[in-house]
């Protein structure tokens, strides 16, 4: 197989005056060579958390307690701060939520390229600028305009920056951030016509982090729906636009309005999202799920595979008495 | 006018001064926020508003409300012009036009009540009223937004309410007045999927119950597809087209709408075609063009794109482009 990344059992917890917060709590998926997974959820699920427990930058008072992650065989939840910092920007790269914080004002984008570059690999600072003029022409920028400061550029071109930079060591992993929100819809269109044309070209694997579902659809081969710290579904995007199996997930498609299809009414769902702070053993989505019963509110369901590469979280599966 | 229209705003306005360079070399740009607008909203009916940040969405928004006054213009609404209106007059205007704003978690005071928010506006408006029947309105207005029981919401602070619930009681502000028309400068933007759909049901709700009439503004192409009756699709400060949603939606006809609509319908076909539909290019507001503001980023331009300003001509019964090539466009693409 050539799983690039797989997480199993990943819980990462924060300390909170008030008790222990769950914010990722047995968090499993993986990630094939060349394939976009699509991670969504709501402000708060834990998405970002997941990202940072991947990449290991989870600080006081959050913990990795349980799991692992491997890259390419490698655990990083054990590695040491130098094994991990020979696999970062290397490896694994991040591309962050919001490019205009992500920039130092103060140094010229080709200088902040270059930093890269010059730190991981063994490379005069000729041949750096070199392949930072590539990097800002593969994405679309005009390679001479590294001498710019990141206030001179528009905010599609800042985010454009952010990914020329998060692929400035080759690495065969990016992780994005939702690195599209608060950008206008065509801008935003256009970052992820590049994103994607750039997974295709060097055939890297990206985790898309968004709460964009309809963008997800269009472009993820595979899709992870994520609710109040768990991944609650797993599966192929066309198995789940199709079969969507867990409540969430069908309370999710309902919940956006269809251009292709006007006549759809879009239906909230009732609730909010609870305290993660104590959270008792149940499901988490019992509070607001129309198909709720006892053990929903006394158990935690186990996130199993129902069918091939589909797996939920959902005890409605193990009764057999869906729909 | 014609008796069905509630609000007409004519070659509406709005120039901003940007200042810049040393002090004793101030320059003075002026940037167009708004740019000559034309449109009417009939009564009962949403029209949406939709364009990127900066296209001078808001700013119409707060014109029409009054909250900020216009460079050159007109506004009219029930027959008044609202531009020649002296303070007092506006106050009294005002209690039939209202405003959802963008932002939930500022727009709400978090040192008062529920109770004491939704007061405030009755305070101001309707003073000959007895507590007992100003407490009722209360009631009735928080029933109407759906948080039942009322009563367990009055004496809560806005901190101990969610975003959604939050929306909801800025919705029940506008409505306490039973107001005749409605600004939503962007109500959803900043809430999550799965509360968006209640506010955007509850308004359309409201809608019907009230009679309400409605000017919807978003970014979100689908979201105002499923709200508003029209859309005026804004760039610029211009308005490039305007029409009935299943017009737009099904045959835009300026390159910019058309672009939208290629994201939202299907973005995989936008990324194939990504050049067929728009370029990259940077915008400069500052200064009034000669031609087109589409023009930088527009796939299709010709030279007469550079040199002259479209004019919003109809081209179906209630459908207008501002577009110079739209005819040649509708043929290629149809």
């Amino acid at each position: 197989m050539n799983t690039v990344l797989s997480v199993e059992n990943l819980s990462t917890y924060f300390k909170t005056d008030k008790g222990i917060a769950k914010a990722v709590e047995n968090v499993s998926f993986s990630l094939n060579k060349g394939e976009m997974l699509g991670l969504i959820g709501e402000s708060g699920c834990g998405k970002t958390t997941v990202a940072q427990s991947i990449l290991r930058l989870i600080e006081y008072p959050g913990k990795v307690v349980s799991g692992r992650v491997l890259l390419n065989g490698k655990d990083l939840i054990k590695a040491s701060e130098k094994v991990l910092s020979s696999l970062r920007w290397k490896e694994i790269s991040v591309i962050p939520q919001s490019a205009m914080n992500a920039l130092n004002p103060i140094f010229t984008i080709g200088d902040q390229i270059m930093e890269s570059i010059l730190l991981h690999e063994n490379v005069s600072k000729r041949e750096a600028l070199q392949r930072t003029k590539t990097l800002l022409e593969l994405v679309g920028i005009d390679g001479e305009r590294w001498k710019s400061y990141p206030h001179e550029f528009s905010g599609g071109m800042k985010q454009r920056v952010a990914i020329a930079m998060a692929l400035a060591c080759n690495p065969k992993l990016v992780i994005s951030d939702e690195s599209t929100t608060g950008l206008d819809v065509l801008t935003q269109a256009q970052v992820i016509a590049l994103i994607k044309s750039l997974q295709k070209k060097m055939d890297l694997s990206v985790i898309l982090i968004s709460h964009d579902l309809p963008m997800v659809t269009a472009i993820c081969d595979k899709i992870a729906i994520m609710y109040a710290g768990n991944i609650v579904e797993w599966a192929s995007t066309e198995d789940l636009l199709k079969n969507a199996r867990h409540p969430y997930s069908q309370a999710l498609l309902n919940a956006s309005p269809d251009l292709g299809n006007p006549e759809k009414e879009v239906v909230s769902i009732p609730g909010s999202v609870p305290n993660l702070v104590n959270f008792p053993d149940s499901c988490r989505f019992h509070t607001r799920c129309p198909h709720a019963f006892d053990k929903c509110r006394q158990e935690t369901p186990e996130f199993r595979e129902i069918k091939n590469g589909h797996y939920t979280a959902c005890f409605l599966e193990e009764e057999g008495n869906h729909g | 006018m014609d008796k069905s229209t509630l609000l007409k705003v004519s070659n509406l306005k709005k120039t901003f001064i940007k200042k810049s360079g040393t002090f004793l070399k101030r320059k003075k740009t002026e940037v167009y926020a708004v740019n000559n607008i034309n449109f009417e909203v009939n009564k009962g009916e949403i029209l949406g508003i939709i364009g990127e940040s900066g296209c001078g969405k808001t700013s119409t928004a707060r014109m029409v409300m009054r909250l900020m006054k216009e460079t050159k213009g007109e506004i009219t609404f029930e027959g008044v012009n609202l531009c020649n209106l002296k303070e007092s007059e506006t106050n009294k205007i005002r209690k039939k036009m209202q405003m959802i704003f963008q932002d939930p978690y500022d727009t709400l005071n978090p040192g008062m009540k529920i109770l004491d928010i939704l007061m405030e506006p009755i305070n101001a408006h309707e003073k000959g009223l007895t507590y007992e029947e100003k407490y009722q309105k209360v009631i009735e207005a928080i029933e109407a937004i759906e948080l039942r029981p009322a009563q367990d919401f009055i004496h809560r602070f806005p901190h101990q309410l969610s975003g959604g619930q939050r929306q909801r009681i800025a919705i029940a502000r506008a409505i306490i007045l039973k107001p005749s028309f409605i600004a939503a400068d962007e109500p959803t933007s900043m809430l999550d999927v799965s509360v968006r759909a209640g506010i955007l049901n509850l308004l359309l709700d409201l809608r019907k119950k009230m009679g309400l009439t409605m000017m919807f503004i978003t970014h979100d192409l689908s979201t105002a597809s499923y709200m508003c009756d029209r859309i005026a699709v804004m760039y610029q400060g211009k308005i490039v087209e305007i029409g009935p949603t299943k017009k737009i939606i099904q045959h835009p006809s300026h390159p910019y709408t058309k672009a939208l609509v290629a994201v939202v319908k299907d973005l995989n076909h936008f990324i194939k075609n990504r050049e067929k539909l728009i370029l990259d290019g940077e915008v400069d507001s500052t200064k009034e063009e000669k031609g087109c503001p589409f023009v930088a980023r527009c796939p299709h331009k010709e030279a007469v794109c550079h040199t002259q300003v479209p004019e919003l001509e109809d081209v179906d019964r209630g459908h207008s482009v501002s577009c110079h090539c739209h005819i040649e466009l509708l043929e290629k693409t149809s």
